[in-house]
């Protein structure tokens, strides 16, 4: 997902990528999509109502659309589909009772969709708010019609999930919600609703970072690897925290080799906050400094990219730490942990800055162009 | 090249007429003027400029069947409005309606206010003339499934022009021929006549709701005073359309309706309509991709549209795909 917004040239559509792209208006279909001028049969010209306009893309059996909203899938992914983080409003992929395996962080996603038991009425029926309003002023707004263009703005507005600051009729005073970058639609564990705000990998609009989970990262096809983020700078992996969350793998950077990739040494998640601290860092920066390219090696927290890796037990590999073009170097050897009880995942940490002039919408494209190349 | 309409309707014969009906000395012959000036008929080209009582080869004694007969003179060879190439001659102006075989449209302009003209280019739409078509939208509102989006009809220029002069703007017929309009729709002359612009999103100089009543003679069902829906099963919700509030100059006013005429021009466009590239050279290749598009994943409204009729038709319109929806929505 995070490397598919770029490379979306198979016919995938994302939010806030066509045709729901603020100011993009550059084909007919940008508008006459959802659009007709003079032959609407819906309010707002639209060619049909909501929610089964939406659904020509985002439903079920819709070719315009990975997000199958309807059905709560994913597709684009290795899998032939994997679950919608936010669920669906017909189907969902969420394992509802799988909290007690194997511990109480997780809620895994399923592999069949089952019907929804509950579900934002989104075809304009009248509802309730619930909440609505003042204190004490009842249960909420009733007769509250909700369609997909009440929460999304279908022109974009580049929000998280095209959200809309005011959601029509909503007597709200405006909330805007930064969008996440990469963006990220699905996910194996419902627990985990963490995501990074656009601007943080350059630094900028840095927030202190919830705690995530290095397990069940879904492989995608295209790209063999999913990046993901950092973890929570007082996050212990290896011996769970206070509330009893299970311990996480721990990542046991390889042997330093002579040029200084990997120094030897354990990078425990706790390490990451503090990475100029690790050992690993600290021989890299050794090492270059030998080579006199302190310059070249300018503080690394803001840029580490943690790159993980699910793969089958009997067909992993480890061919795959490389140094990228000076602009970053691999400082641990990749290294196998189970986690979650059933999935192999890989990590090795990356550290570099984004490449001027290269921005693109999740990472800089040249972090994209160099990580997502396929082993 | 496909013969089209003329602005002017028959105006053979005009280089003569127009040395004896006053305009001695100038080369050209404009609209309600030369052989088209009602009740003129002083010399004898005033009737044998087009008409032959004996001879005549087409229908209606004319010399030469419509749409030849009014190219006779409006393609740039002597009457002043070359509908052909969408060009005055005489200032080497673009015309207001654009043209029939060639326009002059700057389609991809997205200065505000501003669709600035252009160079000729080839036109991707035109009013078809000497052809069957769909009238779209003709007839009345009506709530028939599947509806039918309007009859046939074969246009010429004569259609919509009185070639005889009728003191209308751009001599337009009250009653379209062959539209079934119940009623006229006068559309009253500019004051001063110019046939050409420099900015095609300004459309002022004519009454807009006159001249968006006039194109609903035929196209009867697009027009619209408000975008509430209606009856019909097809032409359900409609923008508005009436021109209403409107002088066809100002910027986007939610308060003021477009006519007709802001966004389609009535000749022919050089616009150029892409369905799902998603990065169309602006002026370039007009080749719809094979791919449906997002218009062609949502249903048409009562029925399947004829080959052609999807969003990569570029509809007479004044801007490349959807360009002249962002004029105003700017989404």
């Amino acid at each position: 997902m995070v490397l598919a917004m770029v490379e979306a040239g198979a016919g995938a559509i994302l939010a806030d990528n066509p045709p729901h792209q603020a100011g993009a208006g550059v084909v007919a279909d940008s508008c006459a999509g959802c659009h007709r001028t003079h032959t609407a049969q819906a309010d707002g010209l639209l060619t049909e109502d909501q929610p089964a306009l939406c659904y020509s893309c985002h439903g079920a059996g819709g070719t315009g659309a990975n997000t199958v909203v309807e059905e709560g899938k994913l597709y684009g992914g290795a899998a032939s589909f994997t679950a919608l983080k936010a669920g669906g409003f017909v189907y969902a992929l969420i394992d509802t009772d799988s909290e007690g395996t194997p511990g109480p962080t997780n809620i895994f996603a399923l592999e069949a969709p089952e019907p929804v038991t509950s579900a934002h009425a989104v075809d304009g029926s009248p509802g309730t708010a619930w909440g609505n309003g003042e204190t004490a002023t009842g249960p909420g707004l009733t007769n509250f019609e909700l369609r997909c263009g009440s929460c999304h703005d279908p022109h974009g507005n580049g929000q998280y999930r095209s959200l809309r600051p005011i959601p029509p009729g909503s007597g709200g005073a405006g909330q805007t919600v930064t969008d996440e970058d990469p963006k990220d639609y699905d996910t194996t564990n419902f627990i985990d609703v963490w995501y990074v705000p656009r601007g943080d990998w350059r630094g900028a609009g840095r927030v202190p970072r919830p705690r995530t989970l290095l397990h069940q990262v879904p492989r995608r096809p295209r790209y063999e690897r999913t990046y993901v983020r950092v973890l929570s700078p007082d996050f212990d992996a290896r011996s769970g925290d206070a509330d009893g969350h299970a311990g996480k793998p721990d990542f046991d950077a390889g042997p330093g080799d002579a040029d200084g990739n990997a120094g030897p040494g354990h990078l425990s998640t706790g390490a990451l906050a503090g990475r100029r601290h690790s050992r690993a860092y600290a021989g890299r920066q050794h090492q270059a400094a030998e080579d006199g390219q302190q310059g070249d090696l300018p503080e690394m927290p803001q840029q580490v990219v943690i790159r993980l890796e699910r793969r089958s037990a009997a067909g992993s590999d480890s061919t795959n730490s490389r140094a990228l073009d000076g602009r970053s170097a691999v400082l641990a050897e990749p290294s196998e942990k189970t986690c979650a009880g059933s999935t192999t995942t890989r990590a090795f940490i990356r550290r570099g800055r984004p490449i001027p002039g290269r921005r693109g919408p999740g990472f800089t494209d040249g972090w994209l162009e160099k990580g997502g190349e396929k082993e | 090249m496909k013969w089209l309409i003329s602005v002017t309707g028959v105006a053979a014969g005009a280089a003569l007429m127009l040395i004896v009906a006053g305009l001695a000395g100038t080369a050209t012959v404009s609209a309600d003027n030369g052989p088209h000036v009602q009740g003129a008929g002083v010399v004898a080209d005033s009737c044998a400029g087009c008409h032959r009582a004996h001879t005549g080869q087409a229908d209606s004694l004319l010399t030469e069947a419509q749409t030849g007969l009014c190219l006779t003179c409006h393609d740039g060879t002597s009457a002043d409005t070359n509908v052909v190439d969408g060009v005055e001659v005489s200032s080497d102006g673009a015309l207001r309606a654009g043209g029939f075989t060639n326009a002059r449209l700057e389609t991809f302009d997205t200065t505000a206010n501003t669709i600035a003209a252009s160079t000729p280019q080839a036109v991707s739409s035109e009013h078809d003339v000497d052809v069957a078509g769909v009238l779209w939208g003709n007839g009345v509102n009506d709530n028939v499934d599947p509806g039918d989006v309007g009859g046939t009809t074969t246009l010429r220029c004569g259609s919509c022009h009185d070639p005889h002069g009728n003191d209308s703007y751009r001599i337009l017929r009250p009653k379209p021929n062959g539209s079934g309009a119940a009623g006229d729709a006068d559309v009253a002359d500019e004051v001063t006549i110019d046939y050409t612009t420099t900015n095609y999103f300004d459309v002022s100089g004519v009454s807009q709701t006159e001249i968006s009543a006039w194109c609903g003679q035929c196209h009867t069902r697009y027009l619209a005073s408000t975008s509430a829906a209606n009856a019909d099963f097809i032409f359900t919700y409609r923008h508005e359309s009436d021109g209403s509030g409107s002088d066809g100059s100002e910027a986007y006013d939610p308060g003021k309706a477009p006519s007709c005429i802001r966004c389609h021009v009535s000749h022919g466009t050089n616009a150029v309509t892409y369905s799902t590239d998603p990065t169309p050279t602006p002026g370039g290749d007009p080749t719809p991709t094979p791919d449906p598009g997002y218009s062609g994943r949502v249903p048409w409204p009562g029925a399947t549209p004829a080959a052609g009729d999807t969003s990569s038709n570029s509809r007479l319109l004044r801007m490349d795909n959807r360009g002249i929806c962002q004029k105003c929505h700017n989404k």
